[in-house]
């Protein structure tokens, strides 16, 4: 009996080395920081709430007066390797500046190649009761008739003949109608090595991807969408990839 | 002597300005012939202050936006927690709600909320008739800060979640453990069943009709399965039900199978009120189910039952009364 245990006292400090060992190769010290910073764009332009008009893929006239959505489950990429920031969920609101710069800390001090998040909230968190922080049902980004988090909101008004509002709000975590993406962003042949010192890192977001590839959808036919669905999931599969690179500083 | 009670009176003063206020946390006596819960309370230990101040909020119009309409306003305790005999609740403004409101008790045992299950956890069941502009046509943020801005609930949230800063969840909490707290499990059924009471001749053959005709969908202690069954109520949808959630063409028409506990309090009947009585109900299912493509297959065809069967039905289906549940002041303000 005794020898059992001590075999399997053993065993047990034999496999924590081992998990140590793992995280030692990601890095030895874990007091990077990191900025994102997410610049709003409409292809080249910078996006103006309200104001600025612009032509979508589709053609439409379009000006918007709302753009916020929720990134999450954010994953730095070295190599094969990746490290997990746990519990990160973050609202992005172009009305709110604060809000497009998402602070992380406590980051292993090595070098990385990309980044990787979702683009809404994983099916967890749409199905654990009340949350908090980003995810507080207050922040107007949850459907109380239907449990479940809206990942993105873009509203604001297209040129059909009338100025006409639109309002498209997508959301959905379950199959067929399961409108969580991912991206992942290489940084190319730049890396971001982060030290001592505070990096930032620039993403650009597109909107205008949300009308665009694979299918080319104009707000004239989709204007409105209050819930998951077979057009939530078009705009889902458009604005996958509106996320790219800019710059490291 | 009278420094002695000085003393005393001191003593007492400083031990109540110094007493660290800890909720007191409760185990909620869950019935011995239920199934295990699917809200376990698991990061929401049931307090007797959480419960007491989830009932404060349930029984508050503060809740909805022109502070005229309680949760309480729509559920009633002596109609088990229903909308004592309205086939559409009223909410703000007058607005009269698209389906007919559900008793409320037993929450820990549903898996999901409404009659389209729409709402996925009890936690967040709320959010759905606080927003809605039918019903409270409230926003979650004015809630919360009307609720902060009160002058006694701060230190209500203070006793029993330990911080009277406002949020959510709190709230949802809150909620959650009175509502959590509703227990219905002491029908004549149930005291029949453990041994304490006997079945008339008549409730017995109900029950054996029950069993047979009755209880594929309304299944076990709970008396229902929780799935969505389109059960012939109507061939065109004006209310698409289960679809409204899912989107799929395949939901169209079907409702979540009711529990039957405390049916002959519950009346109207059906998802939009359409039957009054019980009888009206019995009648639906002993007559020809209009035909769709989400038809029940359960129901494909007319329950056989005499009217004197019928009465037997109906006569069982009142021994799901719990009369103790409905008497219970623990669940008025």
């Amino acid at each position: 009996m005794k020898y059992h245990l001590f075999a399997l006292i053993l065993l047990l400090s034999v496999l924590s080395c081992r998990q140590k060992e793992v995280e030692e190769t990601i890095a030895p010290t874990y007091s990077g920081r990191l900025n994102i910073n997410l610049n709003h764009l409409v292809d080249t332009n910078t996006l103006h709430l309200d104001t600025s008009w612009y032509v979508n893929a589709a053609g439409d006239s379009m000006r918007v007066s709302l753009f916020r959505y929720y990134i999450s489950n954010i994953k730095l990429l070295k190599g094969t390797q990746s490290w997990s920031i746990n519990n990160s969920y973050f609202l992005v609101d172009e009305s709110m500046p604060l809000t497009k710069t998402i602070q992380l800390r406590n980051l292993p001090e090595t070098e990385y190649d990309g980044i990787e998040f979702i683009i809404g909230v994983d099916s967890a968190r749409n199905m654990s009761g009340a949350q908090t922080g980003a995810l507080d049902p207050q922040n107007d980004m949850f459907w109380g008739w239907a449990s479940g988090y809206i990942f993105l909101k873009a509203e604001g008004y297209y040129r059909d003949s009338l100025e006409r509002g639109f309002s498209i709000h997508v959301g959905g975590f379950k199959y067929p109608n399961n409108a969580i993406r991912k991206a992942t962003i290489s940084f190319g042949s730049q890396k971001l090595y982060l030290g001592a010192g505070l990096k930032q890192l620039n993403l650009k977001a597109n909107l205008n991807e949300m009308f665009k590839t694979p299918l080319t959808l104009s707000l004239k036919n989709i204007y409105s969408i209050h819930e998951p669905g077979v057009n939530a999931v078009k705009y889902a599969d458009n604005y996958a990839d509106m996320f790219s690179f800019g710059s490291i500083q | 002597m009278r420094k002695w009670c000085a003393l005393v009176l001191f003593l007492v003063v400083t031990a109540c300005g110094q007493k660290v206020q800890s909720p007191q946390q409760i185990t909620l006596a869950l019935p011995a012939h239920f199934p295990s819960p699917v809200y376990s309370f698991q990061d929401n230990p049931p307090t007797s202050e959480g419960i007491a101040l989830g009932k404060k909020l349930f029984y508050d119009p503060l809740l909805s936006s022109d502070s005229t309409i309680a949760c309480a306003s729509c559920h009633h305790l002596e109609r088990a927690f229903s909308d004592g005999g309205k086939m559409f609740s009223i909410g703000v403004n007058g607005k009269l709600g698209r389906r007919n409101a559900p008793g409320i008790f037993n929450v820990l045992w549903h898996p999901h909320f409404m009659a389209d299950g729409g709402v996925n956890h009890l936690e967040v069941m709320p959010l759905a008739p606080i927003t809605d502009t039918l019903e409270m046509n409230e926003k979650i943020s004015s809630v919360n800060q009307k609720i902060q801005r009160s002058k006694f609930y701060p230190a209500l949230f203070k006793t029993a979640f330990g911080s009277d800063s406002i949020t959510t969840r709190k709230v949802m909490l809150a909620l959650a453990q009175f509502m959590g707290s509703i227990i219905s499990a002491d029908a004549r059924y149930d005291q029949v069943k453990a041994g304490k009471a006997k079945f008339t001749q008549e409730e017995e053959q109900g029950e054996k009709l029950f069993m047979q005709q009755c209880s594929g969908c309304h299944v076990g202690v709970l008396f229902t399965d929780f799935s969505f069954r389109n059960n012939g109520l109507s061939s065109d949808f004006s209310d698409p039900g289960r679809a409204r959630v899912t989107s799929n063409e395949s939901d169209e028409g079907k409702f979540k199978v009711p529990s039957l506990r405390n049916v002959a309090l519950t009346s109207p009947y059906m998802h939009d009120g359409r039957f009054a009585s019980l009888n009206e109900v019995l009648n639906h299912y002993r007559n020809p189910m209009k035909q769709s493509a989400t038809l029940d297959k359960e129901q494909l065809s007319k329950i056989n039952l005499s009217d004197k069967e019928s009465k037997a039905v109906l006569a069982f289906l009142r021994t799901l009364t719990d009369s103790g549940f409905i008497r219970n002041r623990a669940f008025l303000p």
